[in-house]
C-alpha cells in the first residue's frame, strides 16, 4: 500500500502522457488534418497546464503548500508578540495581482483573444512592486543597524519565541496525552 | 479564472480563520498601534482596486475594442496613479523616518 502511494505520482504522469499519446494516435489514425492536429495539441498542452494548476490548488487545499506566510514579513522580522508580522506591501501586491490577472482573464474570454495591457496598468503594478522593494530595503537596513534598542527588541523577540515554543510544546504534549492511552513502558521484574 | 477564484477563496478564508497571519498589517514592527500612513495606503489600495474592477465590469464591447483596434484592458487614469503614488510615498517616507528618526514620529 505504501509502495503504491509512493509511486502514485510516477504512475499518474505516465498514465496522463499515455492517454495524451493514445488520443493523438487515435485522431491521426482517423485521418485528421494538420489543423485538427494543432487543435488536439492545444488541448493536450492546455490539459497539462490545467493539471499543473489543479495539482498546486490540491496541495494548497490539503495544506501541503501552506499559505500562512503569504502576506507576512520574513522570519527575521517579528511582530509585537514574537510571531511573524503581516506586510502591507505584500498584501497590496497580492490584491493588485488578483485584480489585474482576474480582469485580464475575464476580458480576454469576453473578447475571444488576448487583450492588450495599457502602460498605466503596468505602472500600477510597478508602483506596488517598487513600494515593496523600498520598504524591504529600509527594513533590512534597520535590522542590520546595531543599537541598544535593536538588541532589546531582539532579546524581547527571542523571549517571546521561547514562550511561544513552550506553549506549542505544552499543546503537543496535551494532544499526545489525549491520543495514546497511558501505558507502563517497563514491565515489572518477575512477570 | 476558476483557479484564480478558488485561490482567492483560500486566501480570504485563511485570513478570516486566522490561518494566514494578518496581525501587524497596520502597525510597524514592535508596535501594536496603527500608523496613519499605513491606514492611508490600505484605503488607497482598496480604492484603486475597486475603482479598476468597477471600470472593467462596466466596460461596453465598443470600449473594449477601442474603435476597431485590438481589444485592450481599460486604462488607469493618471489621477488614480498619482493617488496611489502619494500613498505609497507616504508609506515609504514614514517607514524611513520611523526607522532612522524614530523620536520625531513616536
Amino acid at each position: 500500500m505504501n509502495d503504491l502511494r509512493r509511486y502514485f505520482p510516477i504512475f499518474f504522469v505516465i498514465g496522463t502522457v499515455a492517454i495524451i499519446f493514445a488520443l493523438a494516435g487515435f485522431f491521426v489514425a482517423k485521418g485528421t488534418q494538420a489543423h485538427d492536429i494543432a487543435v488536439i495539441g492545444f488541448i493536450a498542452f492546455g490539459s497539462i497546464v490545467v493539471l499543473f494548476a489543479a495539482a498546486v490548488l490540491y496541495q494548497i487545499g490539503t495544506g501541503s503548500i501552506p499559505l500562512t506566510g503569504i502576506i507576512t514579513e520574513p522570519e527575521d522580522i517579528r511582530g509585537e508578540n514574537g510571531a511573524p508580522k503581516a506586510s502591507l506591501a505584500r498584501f497590496q501586491f497580492l490584491i493588485f495581482t488578483f485584480v489585474v490577472a482576474g480582469i485580464f482573464l475575464m476580458l480576454s474570454i469576453e473578447a475571444g483573444q488576448m487583450v492588450d495591457i495599457p502602460n498605466n496598468v503596468l505602472v500600477l503594478i510597478g508602483l506596488s512592486g517598487t513600494g515593496y522593494l523600498a520598504g524591504k530595503v529600509v527594513s533590512n537596513n534597520g535590522i542590520d543597524a546595531q543599537s541598544p534598542e535593536t538588541d532589546a527588541k531582539k532579546k524581547a523577540n527571542i523571549q517571546a519565541e521561547i514562550k511561544r515554543k513552550k506553549q506549542e510544546l505544552a499543546d503537543l504534549q496535551q494532544e499526545s496525552d489525549a491520543l495514546t492511552p497511558a501505558e507502563d513502558p517497563s514491565p515489572e521484574v518477575g512477570e | 479564472m476558476a483557479w484564480l477564484a478558488v485561490m482567492a477563496l483560500f486566501v480570504i478564508s485563511g485570513v478570516l480563520k486566522g490561518a494566514i497571519r494578518s496581525k501587524g498589517l497596520l502597525g510597524r514592527t514592535g508596535s501594536s498601534r496603527p500608523d496613519p500612513e499605513r491606514v492611508v495606503l490600505l484605503f488607497a489600495t482598496f480604492g484603486v482596486a475597486l475603482h479598476y474592477t468597477i471600470t472593467s465590469m462596466t466596460l461596453t464591447n465598443d470600449q473594449l475594442r477601442m474603435d476597431g483596434k485590438s481589444p485592450s484592458m481599460p486604462d488607469v487614469p493618471v489621477e488614480i496613479l498619482l493617488l496611489l503614488f502619494g500613498a505609497q510615498s507616504s508609506f515609504v517616507v514614514g517607514k524611513i523616518l520611523r526607522r532612522y528618526l524614530g523620536g520625531i514620529l513616536k
